[in-house]
Parts: C-alpha cells; structure tokens; sequence
C-alpha cells in the first residue's frame, strides 16, 4: 500500500514527497472562468431555479415549514459553493447528503415519531374545523318535497348572492336577505343576465368564488321552515334545513332534537348514550398507543408471539442461507472441480431473478390443491403448505432460503478467496486436519469479513415485508384473534395490516408499532457491530 | 476580492436563470384566473368513456380535466382518506359503493345531490350511493353474482344447488369434465361475496335491515340459519366440490377450458368468455336452502371529494354531465359492465347475457356499505375457509366467527 510505504520512510518530509506539492499547485476545476466553473454555474443555476420553483410553490400552498426549510437550504447551498477558502471544502461533499439525510431519514423518523402519540387514523384523519364543516354539510337534509332552483351566481356588495326565475320574475336573495323579486332584473333563456345592484359571475367567476359559495346559505322565504337555499354546482340549489349545528361556546354539535353531542377529549363529539359522531378529529393522545400495544386486552398477546416469530424468521433466515451459502462456496471453492463458474452461475440464479415474480410463482407452486408440489411431486398429496400454521412457517424459511442464499454464496465465496494460502499450508504443517483448520482460521477470517453483512441481513429480514406479503400474506389467520393476526406475520406486516389492510385504518397506532422495530433493529445493530468490531480486533 | 466579485456575479446569473425558469413554470392552477382543471381518478377500463364526456364539460365550461389512471382498489381507498384532507386527493374517483360508508364517516366524500336525475337511475343504484339519508355519488354500473352454464356441455336449469351439483357429477363422470361447478375463492382470505346467495338461500343475510332495506349494524347471520349454512358449506368442501385453493385465476381458466358447466361469476368475466367464443348463458344462482338465493349487488359509482381543490367544477360535472344518458350510455359502452341507469339499460336490449345480469340484479342485495361491513369481510372470509377446509366443526367455527365479528363492532 503506497500510504504505509511513504510514512514508513523516516528521512522523507511532505515538501519533499511529492504530495503536497502537485496540491498546492493543483487548479480545482471549478475555480476560475474554465470550463469546470460553467459547468458548476449551470448545475447551480438548475438547483437555483429548483429550489426558488419549491419556494414559490410553498409560498403558494402556504407550507411554511417547507418554505423555511427550502429558503435555509438554497441559502446554505450556495454559500457552500460559492465561498472561496480551503476550509469550507469538506462541506462541498457533505452537504448533498446532509440534505438527503435531512429529508429521507430524519424528517419521516420524526414524522413517525410524532403520528405514535396521536389518534390519527380512520374517523380521526383531518382537523376540527374540517370535521365541524363535514358534519353541518352531511347533517344538513334536503326539504322533502321541494323544488329544484335553477339559479345564477351573483356578486353584490356583501358578498355573493343567488338569484332565480320564477314565472316571469327574477328572485334574488343573499345570506341576510331572503328570496325576493328585483326590480330592473332582466333574464333569458332561465338565466338571468342582469341585475341592477348585483354583477353577474360567468362560470369561471363561479368556479374562482367556491370557497365562499359553498359558505352561502341563502333563506328560501321568511319562514324558517322552508329552508335554506345551498347550491354545489352553481347551476341548482336546494332547500335544505340543518339538524345539526356547531355551538362554539358549549364545544358541540347541537342536533335539531336537542340532543347535545359533546366533545369527549377523544378527538370526537359524542352523544349522552357515548355514540360519537364521525368524522372526527386528530389530536394528541400521549403514550395510548404504546399502552395498546402491551396492554394484553387489546394487543399485548399478538404483540408478544408475532415479535417472537419476527425473531426466530430473522434469526433462522440469516442462519440458514448463511449455512447453505457456505457451504456451496466451500465445495466450489475446489480448484480441482472442473466448470466451477459454470456451477457457480447456475447456483447464482435465484438472486438474478427478480423476488417479487419467484415469491408469486413460489406461492403458486405451494398452492394446496393445484400447486405442482403436490400435485406432480407428490403425487396428489393435499399437503396444506400455506394454510397449517407450522407449515406455512416452514414453506416461507424454504422459500426464503432460496431467495437468499446465492447471495451468502456469494459473499463467502469472495471472502474465502481472499483469505491467504500460507495459512493454511502453515496449519497443515502443524497437523491440523480438515475439521480443525475450518474451526481455526477460515470461519474466524470468514466472520471479520462476513460478520457486518449477516447484521445487515439480520435488519433486512427483520422487516422482509415482500416474501411474508406475497407468499402468505401473513396468514394462516389466527381464527381465535381478533385483530386479524396470522400465523406467519412479522413485525412490519402487522404493522402493515393495522395501518392499511384492515377494515379501520389505525396510523397512529402503526407509526408506534414501528418505532418500536427501529429501536429493536437499531440496538441489535448496535450490539453485534460491537461485538464484530472486538472479533476485526483479535485479528 | 476577486473571489467575492466572481461568487457575487455567479450568484446573479443563477437568480436569474432560475427567475426565467419559475416563470414559466409558476403558474400554478387557480393562480391564472380561468376556471381551472380537475382530477378524476378511474380505471383503465373507464378512462375511453369519461375522456368522452370530459371533451364535453371542457368544450361547455373550459375546465380541463386531468386523469389518474389507477385501479380502485382497498388501498388506494385508503390512500383517499389520508391523502383528501391534504388536498394531495382527485376532486372525483370512481370505486365500488361498499367503500361509501367508510368514506363518509371520515368525511371525505361531499353529498351529492342529484334532484330529478336520482330518477334515470334503477332503485338498486339510487339505493347503494345513500348512506345515513345523504345522497353521496353518481352510480353508473351494477354488478352482481349469477350462474354462467357452458351450453356446449349442458342445457339443464338447475332448480336448487343440489341438483347443480348432480348434473356437474354426471358431466364430470360422462364428459370427463374436471369441476362440477367452479367460484372464485381465496386460500388466504376467503371469499364470502362470491358464495353469499348460496348463504342467503338459507335465510342468513349479513345484518339486519330496516323497512327501507337500510342495513343496520345489528348482525343477522348467526343463529340457526348461519349454522345450516355452515353444515352446507362442511358439506360442500367434504365432498371436494369446493375447494379453497381455486383462486380467482383456476377458476376462470378451467371454465373458459370447458373444465366445467358452471361458472359462478360477476359480469366482469363476460368479457374473457365472449373473447373465448363460448356458448354461454347466464342464469340466477340456484338455491342451496329453503329461500330464495340473492346475490349481493355491488354500484360502480362516482363519489367527489369533500376536500376538492375545484369544488364547484366538480359538482358540475358529476351532477350535470356524469348523469346525462348519452354519458352513461358511454361508460357502459366502454366497460361492459351493467348500466345504473335506465336510459342505458334501455338500450342494452342487444347483448343477452348483460341484459340477464341487469334482470338478476334486482333481487339481489345491496352490499351493506356501512362501516361495520370492514370488521365482517376478514373473520367472515378464514372461518368459511376453515369450515371449507374442515379445520373444525362447523357450528362453533362460525359461532365463534359472530363473536369476534361482535367483538370488533
């Protein structure tokens, strides 16, 4: 290595090497008017016009914490490769990442974390004021019996107003004035086109006033009775007659019985009978989730036998195709075997095949009644692969050791080579035997090599939602469970099924579930990188 | 201070290349004035018809309409609901009505009112777009399960799903046919919607329902007559003419293969059998109980977010132009499947099989689009296949299936 043959020199200097020198003299490509610095202006002229796009486009969505965070980081950036100085070099090559890091990892972690102590979910996915404005939409009842209004938008000084024709008068009303004749008002065609006072909106003026028409109620006459005018389209209203109302003082939707729907503190209103009114509302609920998890009534047991199985489904994967991977690699280790890269290629195949389509054509395979396992290879057999319990969990490690161990065999076989030959003609001369020099030297070598990759593997199958999703789907289900939890779920595609598959989308409650496996698949990370780094140490 | 003067113009120049690029770019819909665009999200199969009809609302309002191409599926209502509140959702998306109930009670979907057009509409549609009173959508297709008979291989008319059963055997021992008769099933999920006449025929409808057939969320399917339907059903997988493993895909290629006589199927498998060049009709499904066997209906309807960037447009369209005869017409054209609407059904007359599945569909039921109905599917769909399987005794599985289904109500 050149690095320890220069310092291993004692009389040489690094004025005199010959590698501080050429740096000194070195141009960075990107300094000065070159072709280097064109190229950084355009590449910086891109992000630029990106990042002011992003900004704009916030600005007008009204996402302030992304607009902020989009004005910091184009400031940054360009600080970063426009300032001159040695010092702020390393930065050029930390900032990309930095920022990717920023927003891949922290900002979802953070988003996670924060969704785990809510109720977001089913019945309780948007704010208060949406869920007020949704329940005095949906409780407001079209009059029985009464009439469509072919009606005009019109736009007056208080705001907007509906006008109609009725025989051959023009009827105008607003949100304080109820339907009444106008003078002066002309119409044609059932539209009217003109009334003194008021401007009449085109269609694209409608369109533009949604917001404030979907506000407008206007009364049909004097008498309460007969309802409120509310139009949709802008082309027809209906007489509607609200049953449920928000009463700001009390915090609750009063219904048009009288019956009072409180706010429970559980991001509801409910009824004195403890029935809530959906939609709801987000809000924070403190340590719930995590209690639902442990509490045993709720989802304590299935939380405790799928994190078992999640264990013994990593553990076992990584074992097994670890096993089989070495194994292979040692026996086509064998100088003496003839087409050995040919078998090597053939071994390799499963990896070369895309997972998604082997996982499918395996869980065809399987198939109880047609698959060609039983079918063909067994003759008929009714075996039931995926639907017993313990043989469905035996068919996804079957299944998964095909998927993986190529990969093993692999990494081994590359590990195996590079481990020196004098080793082990020096052990053969110290009368190890075969057993022995496997023990002593190739699985110690092996390990500094392979240890970090079996982790890696280990956090991989620990959240390997593909095979478990395509292959079993997570069952056999569990008939006694009622959270629909089956035999061969791992963590992550429990987490999947309380978040998405069920009939109740629980977000809050998943985002938990999953905090919890990152803080599971980041200490076992870091506790076997501790102990591989003391075995790189013995070595 | 070269430097300085060199990052300063540098600088400059980028601001001003990117000012020149946001112009362009930056007019953002609803910032320009004009009466915008919306967003409909619908399936392949949809997307000819609704281009049709969008031409139309353009040419009359000068909205344009964008399309999301995507299948309507569990998950992407899923996404509906959390991404509508963001204002990430499409103004209009096209999904099967049983979603409705989810949809409303998370108040996604805006009432949708549709005056005197409600009447174009055949009962069962007008019917399945209403949930809690409020009218929510715009149904254009309905769609159930009936008996499609391969008529090269027999021309008898089952009268009960006994006798079915009996000729399918004779034909399995004299033609040498694989399946006495063949419905789609999941080994993983089961599949109760594809079996649930035979179940109805025995009098166990899922929940109960009001006088003006409202389903409530009060379950109607234990007792003795979920209990006679569970024996039929130990019967049923026992005697290996129903087997769990026939997933969607064995069971239509084995029809389509002349592999068996009858097919219990939705229209939407029409299409592969005409493309085969069979001879088919399309029959109700026999009882297997004392009752009659009806069938759930399932609406293809429209429903408009709730949170729509372009409410008012949206409106419009589903309420104005989705309605119109000639729309509908288009979209039943376009998929094949059953018109909702009278108009189309009207002009159906020449296609047999469709006109058959439009007849069968009113007796069949509503599928309940209350939100009770997610808690059912998953426990309903294992136990039949653990009673399909014989992994127990029929009673207590489908017992202790009303317990859990109560439980998680």
């Amino acid at each position: 290595m050149s690095t320890s043959t220069t310092s291993r020199d004692g009389t040489s200097n690094r004025g005199e090497t010959g590698l501080g020198e050429p740096l000194e003299l070195r141009h960075s490509h990107a300094r000065g008017f070159g072709l280097g610095f064109v190229v950084k202006l355009i590449l910086m002229a891109g992000i630029n016009a990106f990042g002011l796009f992003g900004i704009l486009a916030a600005w007008a969505a009204g996402s302030w914490g992304i607009l902020a965070f989009l004005v910091i980081a184009l400031i940054v950036a360009d600080l970063v490769y426009f300032l001159p100085g040695k010092r702020i070099l390393p930065a050029k090559y930390l900032f990309p990442g930095l920022i990717f890091l920023l927003v891949f990892q922290i900002f979802v972690l953070l988003y996670t974390a924060t969704t785990a102590f809510t109720n977001y979910g089913d019945g309780h996915n948007s704010t208060k004021e949406a869920a007020i404005s949704q329940l005095t939409n949906t409780y407001e009842q079209r009059i029985e019996g009464s009439e469509a209004y072919p009606i005009t938008v019109l736009s007056g000084d208080d705001g907007l107003a509906l006008a109609t024709v009725e025989g051959d008068q023009v009827l105008v009303g607003t949100a304080d004035q109820a339907l009444a004749p106008l003078e002066g008002a002309r119409a044609s065609d059932g539209r009217v086109v003109e009334a003194p006072g008021f401007e009449t909106l085109d269609y694209a003026g409608t369109v533009a006033a949604a917001t404030e028409l979907s506000e407008l109620r206007v009364p049909v006459s004097g008498q309460e009775a007969e309802g409120v005018l509310r139009t949709d389209d802008g082309r027809t209203a209906y007489a509607y007659d609200s049953t449920l109302v928000y009463d700001e003082n009390a915090d609750a939707m009063v219904a048009d019985d009288g019956t009072v729907y409180a706010n429970n503190g559980e991001g509801a209103f409910a009824g004195p009978d403890g029935e809530e009114l959906r939609p709801g509302w987000q809000i924070f609920v403190g340590l719930d989730n995590f209690g639902a998890i442990f509490d045993p009534g709720t989802l304590g047991g299935p939380f405790v036998s799928v994190t078992l199985w999640t264990f013994a489904f990593a553990i076992l994967s990584v074992a097994l195709t670890f096993l089989l991977g070495l194994l292979l690699a040692i026996l086509f280790n064998d100088e003496k075997l003839k087409f050995r890269n040919f078998y090597r290629a053939i071994i390799f195949l499963p990896y070369a095949f895309p997972g998604f389509l082997s996982i499918l054509i395996w869980a065809g395979l399987l198939n109880t009644d047609y698959g060609f396992i039983n079918d063909v290879l067994l003759g008929g057999a009714a075996v039931p692969w995926l639907e017993n319990p313990w043989l469905a969990r035996l068919s996804l490690l079957l299944v998964n050791l095909w998927l993986g161990f190529p990969y093993m065999f692999l990494v081994t076989t590359g590990a195996l080579q590079a481990i020196p030959k004098e080793i082990y003609e020096s052990a053969e001369m110290d009368g190890a035997g075969a057993v022995r020099k496997f023990r002593s030297i190739t699985l110690p070598l092996l390990m500094v090599a392979v240890g970090p990759l079996l982790i890696a593997s280990f956090a991989m199958n620990f959240n390997n939602f593909n095979v478990i999703y395509l292959l079993t789907g997570g069952g056999p289900q569990n008939l006694e469970s009622t959270t629909g939890v089956g035999a061969t779920d791992i963590l992550i595609s429990f987490v999947y099924k309380i978040a998405f598959a069920g009939g109740t989308n629980d977000y809050g409650l998943a985002s938990a579930l999953s905090i919890l496996i990152f803080i599971m698949v980041a200490v076992i990370s870091a506790l076997t990188f501790r102990r591989s780094k003391a075995l790189e140490e013995i070595n | 201070m070269k430097h300085i003067q060199r990052a300063v113009i540098a600088v400059g120049a980028a601001l001003l290349l990117a000012g020149c690029s946001s112009a362009q770019t930056g007019g953002v819909t609803g910032l320009a004035g004009g009466p915008g665009s919306i967003s409909i999200q619908a399936g392949p199969d949809e997307m000819p018809a609704l281009e049709e009809i969008a031409e139309v609302f353009t040419d009359e309002t000068g909205v344009t309409v964008n399309f999301i191409q995507r299948e309507v599926t569990a998950q992407t209502t899923s996404n509906f609901i959390s991404q509508a509140p963001t204002g990430q959702a499409p103004d209009i998306i096209v999904g099967p009505h049983d979603n409705l109930g989810q949809l409303a009670s998370n108040g996604v979907v805006a009432p949708v009112e549709l005056g005197d057009r409600s009447e174009d509409f055949t009962e069962n549609a007008r019917n399945a777009v209403m949930y809690d009173g409020v009218s929510y959508g715009v149904p254009y297709a309905v769609e159930n399960v009936a008996l499609i008979r391969n008529n090269e291989l027999t021309t008898a008319e089952p009268a009960t799903f006994d006798e079915l059963r009996a000729e399918g055997h004779r034909l399995m021992e004299e033609q040498g046919i694989q399946y006495p008769f063949t419905v789609s099933q999941s080994p993983e999920s089961g599949d109760p919607y594809h079996l649930y006449a035979l179940q109805t025929s025995f009098g166990a409808e899922v929940f109960e329902r009001t006088d003006d057939g409202e389903y409530t969320g009060e379950l109607a399917m234990g007792g003795e007559n979920g209990h006679a339907f569970a024996q039929y059903l130990q019967d049923l997988g026992q005697s290996g003419d129903l087997r769990t493993s026939m997933s969607p895909d064995i069971a239509k290629e084995s029809f389509l293969n002349g592999q068996s006589a009858f097919h219990m199927a939705g229209p939407w498998e029409l299409t592969d059998i005409e493309a085969a060049g069979m001879d088919v009709s399309v029959l109700p499904v026999p009882p297997a109980g004392e009752e009659e066997a009806r069938p759930f209906v399932g609406v293809q309807a429209f429903n408009v977010n709730a949170y729509a960037q372009n409410p008012v447009a949206a409106q419009d369209f589903a309420t104005n132009y989705l309605t119109r005869p000639e729309a509908q017409t288009a979209m039943y054209e376009a998929t094949g499947r059953p018109p909702a609407s009278t108009v189309a059904v009207d002009r159906m007359q020449g296609d047999p099989l469709r006109s058959a599945y439009a007849e069968l569909a009113e007796a069949g039921l509503p599928m309940p689009a209350i939100p009770e109905m997610g808690a059912v599917w998953n426990f309903w769909g294992t136990t039949e296949n653990a009673i399909v399987d014989g992994r127990g005794d029929p009673v207590q599985l489908w017992d202790r299936m009303i317990d859990n289904i109560e439980g998680q109500i």
